[in-house]
């Protein structure tokens, strides 16, 4: 008696599978990566031991309970903590080969490479040509201004709607239009990494939908981390999902890492699955 | 738990999807049971209840694609919704082969039927009601190593089924005024060793359900062998229906 038991793994399943083992086997897939990374805030340690990929022209999501440290994660990539005055890291963000903790890195160039969009819209009391073409001044762009205003709005799919208003201030515009002005601004030092600390939650759905949509365009020359509070968010729009989780200390700490599809439909650890069905708490 | 009601929601949707599974189960039996004592009464029941079968098929399968609609089902709760969606529709054509079973019942006219093949039958439709109460027990209790087991029993109804059309053809063939006689026993093996086949699908949910992974376990045992007996006089009941002249249920 003969039973052939085939296994048709979902095709999609198990190319994100791979996808997972490529960005774990191949640094060079890697744009960005955390090893054994803790940060501290005087003597509270809000993340502990965090070793994670950023692989390169893929959108990797940060989802966990607030107060798991995912933003804090999130701000380790460009040293945004630095600017907490009680804030210190031990272990290493490794980007471009190099260890962006290392003396001798330049933050403020670390964070032209590394951008940064946060969670409410924060353009300035400028113009909407003055907000895009500030960052790249003052890094000394000197070539066509006009040309990378109209580059950058076009690409942060902003450009239709405001290229007869450029003069007009950036808070003249909708929530959901401010936000993708900050995008462009941020893309228009060029950066290599958008690091988004929960986009949306000052969105509407709509103006949520639009800019899920504009990461989709933007990951084909941008790697992009997000942070958000949206678990259908993180299933809907990255190819990665870190789950992060709080300890005894309240620290946080990575529960799990993988590709979203797989973390969504059949994840490994019983925590992640209690978090994302709702079964938690 | 932070969603109760839709929790609650989906432990009923599956303990109704157990149910009427369990119902099904014993009205193959019964329906094969019914067309070897050649009652009449107790095929019409099953013929008339098949109904109820349908229409909690459709109200179940109507509750998942809401639950899958407005709640964002993830991880083993969107296994569990895909999980039911296909085992309800699996479980509802077992009914339609009860069901047609006891069509058949209906039409027979005290044709002599060899013993031997009637008990092949009410031995394949115990296997099948094993097999199929075992598998809801499975998915219940989250059990793979059982549902594969359950999927390799459908080798012993095949063997049953192999032998039932052999000694059927034979028993045709050997007189013409049999031939209706053999149509219909043809008809009722085929019923049964297709809820054994739809058995084994239950089966490969309950496996997607326990570990996440798309399995196909069917083997193309019968098929190769109804192919090894092209050219014979008699036809094996082709396709998806349940009787003859059976109107889709």
């Amino acid at each position: 008696m003969t039973v052939n038991i085939e296994r048709t793994v979902d095709a999609a399943r198990a190319a994100a599978a791979m996808d997972t083992a490529a960005a774990m086997s191949d640094p060079a897939g890697n744009v960005l990566e955390a090893r054994g990374l803790s940060v501290y805030y005087g003597d509270f340690q809000a993340i502990e031991d965090v070793s994670l990929p950023v692989v390169r022209n893929r959108i990797t999501a940060f989802i966990g309970p607030s107060g798991c440290g995912k933003s804090t994660m999130l701000r380790a990539f460009n040293r945004m903590n630095d600017l907490v005055a009680t804030a210190r890291t031990e272990g290493e963000v490794v980007f471009g080969g190099r260890n962006v903790y290392d003396r001798g890195v330049d933050a403020v160039e670390l964070r032209r490479h590394v951008g940064m969009v946060f969670q409410k819209p924060n353009p300035f009391p400028k113009s909407i040509y003055q907000n895009v073409a500030w960052g790249a001044r003052i890094n000394g762009f000197k070539g066509d201004m006009d040309g990378l205003v109209e580059w950058a709005l076009r690409e942060a799919a902003l450009w239709d709607e405001v290229h007869d208003k450029l003069g007009q201030s950036g808070l003249s515009l909708s929530g959901g239009q401010q936000q993708r002005l900050c995008i462009a601004r941020a893309i228009a030092v060029r950066p290599e990494v958008i690091l988004m600390d929960e986009p949306c939650s000052a969105l509407d759905p709509l103006a949520t939908l639009r800019i899920e949509e504009l990461m989709q365009d933007l990951k084909r020359q941008y790697t992009i981390v997000i942070v958000t509070h949206n678990m259908q968010q993180a299933a809907r729009a990255s190819d990665f999902t870190a789950f992060f989780n709080m300890g005894e200390r309240r620290q946080g700490y990575l529960v799990e890492y993988g590709a979203t599809a797989e973390l969504f439909t059949n994840p490994r650890d019983s925590r992640t699955e209690d978090y994302i069905t709702g079964r938690f708490g | 738990m932070l969603r109760d009601r839709y929790h609650h929601e989906m432990q009923s949707l599956e303990d109704r999807t157990l149910d009427l599974g369990r119902t099904v189960a014993g009205a193959v039996y019964e329906a094969a049971d019914a067309f070897v004592h050649l009652d009449r009464e107790r095929a019409e029941a099953i013929v008339r209840r098949d109904k109820a079968v349908n229409r909690e098929r459709l109200a179940i399968q109507s509750s998942v694609l809401t639950l899958i609609a407005t709640q964002q089902p993830v991880a083993s709760d969107v296994r569990l919704l895909a999980a039911i969606l296909e085992s309800v529709a699996e479980i509802e054509r077992i009914g339609d082969y009860a069901k047609g079973i006891a069509s058949i019942t209906q039409k027979v006219e005290g044709e002599p039927f060899p013993p031997a093949v009637l008990g092949m039958l009410l031995e394949m439709a115990e296997l099948a009601r094993s097999m199929l109460r075992r598998c809801l027990d499975a998915f219940q209790e989250r059990d793979a190593a059982t549902a594969v087991q359950i999927i390799t029993e459908d080798d012993a109804v095949d063997v049953l089924f192999k032998e039932a059309f052999r000694t059927v053809l034979g028993y045709g063939a050997g007189d013409p005024q049999t031939l209706e006689a053999a149509n219909y026993l043809l008809w009722v093996a085929h019923n049964l060793e297709r809820t054994a086949d739809r058995v084994t699908n239950i089966g490969e949910s309950v496996l997607y359900l326990v570990s996440g992974e798309l399995v196909s376990g069917r083997k193309m045992a019968v098929d190769e062998f109804l192919s090894s007996l092209q050219g014979s006089a008699a036809q094996e009941p082709e396709g998806d229906d349940v009787a003859p002249g059976a109107e889709e249920a």
